[in-house]
């Protein structure tokens, strides 16, 4: 058997291990182990698998990713969520759709002070989606538009998928998470357009009957109050964002900052007990490991598909073929885009980046706008049917038997095409993205 | 990075452990309790540094090698107590659409799921250990020699510890699962 049908054969087994339900982690290390030792022999795949477990994350890059989940969480324990997307609520009361646009408005803040979308999308799945119920939306249509906007804490900084990229492509961190400012922002005004467009265009998609809308159902919040809501969470924007350009401290410790600074926050609201700060910090783990581990079993899946020199020549016939860039770019995206139905964005990035990176490079591509069309096609998958993962958070969190997979799905669809022409601009518009590096640069 | 199997949350606040351990449970929550203190030492570590640097102009020596070797750790120190609240990033729309027909066998796939996990973790442990003796024989360090040196034997221990004890874990949970296959009622 040649080495590259193994590696054909281990990528082919990943995906249906994977599919049928063992742990990924696992999957991915037991089919490298195989792997690479067919390809060379038992005392080579020990050796990768002990190197994969012991040196792989040993970094201070991985390192910060407990700083980051923990920031995420300290945030999340705090009343800051609801008291964003109750100053939101209180800005849009007079608009359609305007619960909607509230919920995209405080997952864009929030984005903007966690580094990971699992606790904008488990947040606001407990904040909004009541609130939208009570005013009259439909559950899958409330439930959509929180899957849909939780998508923006991937794409505005701080983030830790893009921390991830930037270790695997050799990309300034830094530099992406600039470049996600411009796109994050026109992304939740796109969310928020199409919320409204619905609401007036196809109300009944949006809410229980024709007469129900939110129009001036609110109490007015006095102004004292509303300050009061948006000062703890402007301060820690300010804190983790103004700490990150403002150069005192990398984008990498950003997460340690932000989490101190959230904990900080929290016990002054007096809202961060010890027992809340204990169990934060053992949930913390429990993600971390879980996130980590998948991490070192990937590092070893490219190691073996390195060695099994697939990757190589899937380059090779490539370049033979003569397809343009185009083409590439554009099989890229739809090949991510049906991952992300049914692996994780971490997972995706890890598989498939060995396999791409040498072949974008060769056509001179902008890696940090190449990063960002990456994020972004990745979350669309994980908005897809038929495995889309973020769709089953939320509806861990909604914990309500009363509305299938299957019409959640059906909710977040406006968002999911949304989201999918907003891939077009950001890969038809590179610029989107450069802006603020002062950097231009087009593949057109 | 989705798909953790968080049920049932408050508002923002993380859920405890689903059940209360016993026996060898009471090792796999005493190594997740070093691996949380490891990580409040991690964010401690960074904030001193950036405080340290811009305050007072003095940078903590070590903490950028030991975020890296604290990384490894946390995640041997927690990966048996994850596996026994079965936390793991896995996708098992498959098994669960077999559980609602036939939930027999679907028990069975996962007692062979945890068994295959118990065999993965053997293996580490089967090769982490040369590496294990080398680094402690060798006196193996990070950090810059004179100013401060972090030895990596402990870190590396931690791996064989939590790697052991994930396999036991696993072997636990997969006779669980064969018990429930056959019928009878969980121990």
């Amino acid at each position: 058997m040649s080495e590259i049908t193994i590696g054909a054969i281990c990528m082919l087994a990943s995906l249906v291990l994977i599919q049928s339900g063992l742990h990924i982690g696992i999957a991915l290390m037991l089919v490298s182990f195989l792997g690479v030792w067919g390809i060379k022999n038992v005392a080579v795949a020990g050796k990768l698998l002990a190197s994969s477990v012991t040196t792989s994350i040993a970094s201070d890059t991985f390192g910060v990713i407990p700083l980051f989940v923990i920031m995420g969480l300290f945030v999340s324990a705090t009343g800051m969520g609801r008291d964003t997307f109750d100053v939101a609520a209180h800005v849009t009361r007079r608009l359609r759709g305007g619960l909607g646009i509230a919920t995209v408005a405080a997952n864009a803040v929030f984005a903007a002070c966690t580094g990971t979308s699992i606790a904008s999308a488990s947040i606001f799945t407990k904040v909004a989606v009541p609130q939208m119920v009570r005013h009259g939306y439909q559950l899958p249509f409330a439930v959509g538009v929180v899957t849909g906007s939780s998508v923006l804490g991937m794409l505005i900084p701080p983030s830790l998928l893009m921390i991830i990229f930037g270790v695997l492509a050799n990309t300034s961190i830094g530099d992406l998470f600039t470049a996600g400012i411009v796109p994050g922002i026109v992304l939740a005004a796109s969310f928020s357009l199409c919320i409204f467009t619905l609401s007036i265009w196809q109300p009944e998609r949006v809410f229980k009957g024709l007469s129900a809308h939110d129009r001036g159902e609110f109490d007015d919040i006095p102004l004292r109050a509303l300050l009061a809501k948006v000062i703890p969470v402007g301060i820690l924007i300010f804190i983790v964002l103004g700490g990150i350009y403002g150069g005192y401290f990398t984008p990498t410790e950003a997460g340690g900052a932000g989490a101190f600074a959230a904990f900080l926050i929290g016990v002054a609201r007096r809202e961060i007990t010890l027992k809340i700060f204990w169990d934060v910090s053992i949930e913390t783990g429990k993600i971390t490991a879980a996130i980590c581990f998948v991490l070192m079993a990937a590092q070893l899946y490219s190691q073996m598909l390195t060695l099994s020199g697939l990757p190589y020549a899937v380059g090779q016939w490539l370049q033979s073929a003569n397809l343009n860039f185009v083409v590439i770019l554009f099989g890229y995206l739809a090949v991510v885009v049906l991952l992300g139905c049914f692996l994780d964005s971490l997972s995706i990035m890890l598989i498939i980046l060995p396999f791409v990176l040498p072949v974008i490079d060769g056509f001179g591509v902008n890696l940090v706008w190449f990063g960002l069309i990456t994020i972004v096609a990745i979350e669309i998958g994980l908005l897809t049917p038929p495995l889309g993962m973020s769709v089953f958070v939320v509806k861990a969190n909604l914990g309500a038997a009363d509305i299938t997979t299957w019409r959640i799905f059906m909710g977040t669809m406006p968002m999911t095409i949304t989201m999918s022409l907003f891939l077009l601009v950001v890969v038809f518009f590179p610029s989107l993205s450069l802006v603020l590096l002062g950097k231009s640069w087009s593949w057109w | 990075m989705t798909d953790f199997k968080d049920n049932e949350r408050g508002e923002g606040v993380p859920a405890r452990a689903h059940s209360s351990p016993s026996g060898f449970g009471w090792l796999t929550v005493g190594l997740s309790t070093a691996g949380t203190l490891l990580i409040i030492a991690m964010a401690v570590g960074v904030n001193a540094d950036i405080l340290g640097r811009e305050l007072i102009n003095r940078p903590v020596p070590g903490v950028t090698e030991f975020l890296g070797l604290a990384i490894v750790a946390v995640v041997f120190l927690q990966i048996a107590d994850t596996s026994r609240e079965e936390r793991h990033i896995s996708n098992d729309l498959i098994v669960s659409w077999i559980a609602e027909r036939h939930p027999r066998l679907a028990y069975a796939i996962y007692g062979i799921f945890h068994l295959i996990g118990a065999a993965m973790f053997l293996i580490i442990v089967w090769f982490v250990v040369p590496i294990f003796t080398e680094n402690y024989q060798g006196g193996y360090y990070k950090g810059t020699a004179g100013y401060i040196q972090i030895p990596v034997w402990p870190f590396v221990g931690t791996v064989l510890v939590g790697a052991a004890a994930a396999a036991v874990q696993y072997v636990l949970l997969a006779l669980r699962e064969f018990g429930r296959a056959k019928g009878t009622p969980d121990v």
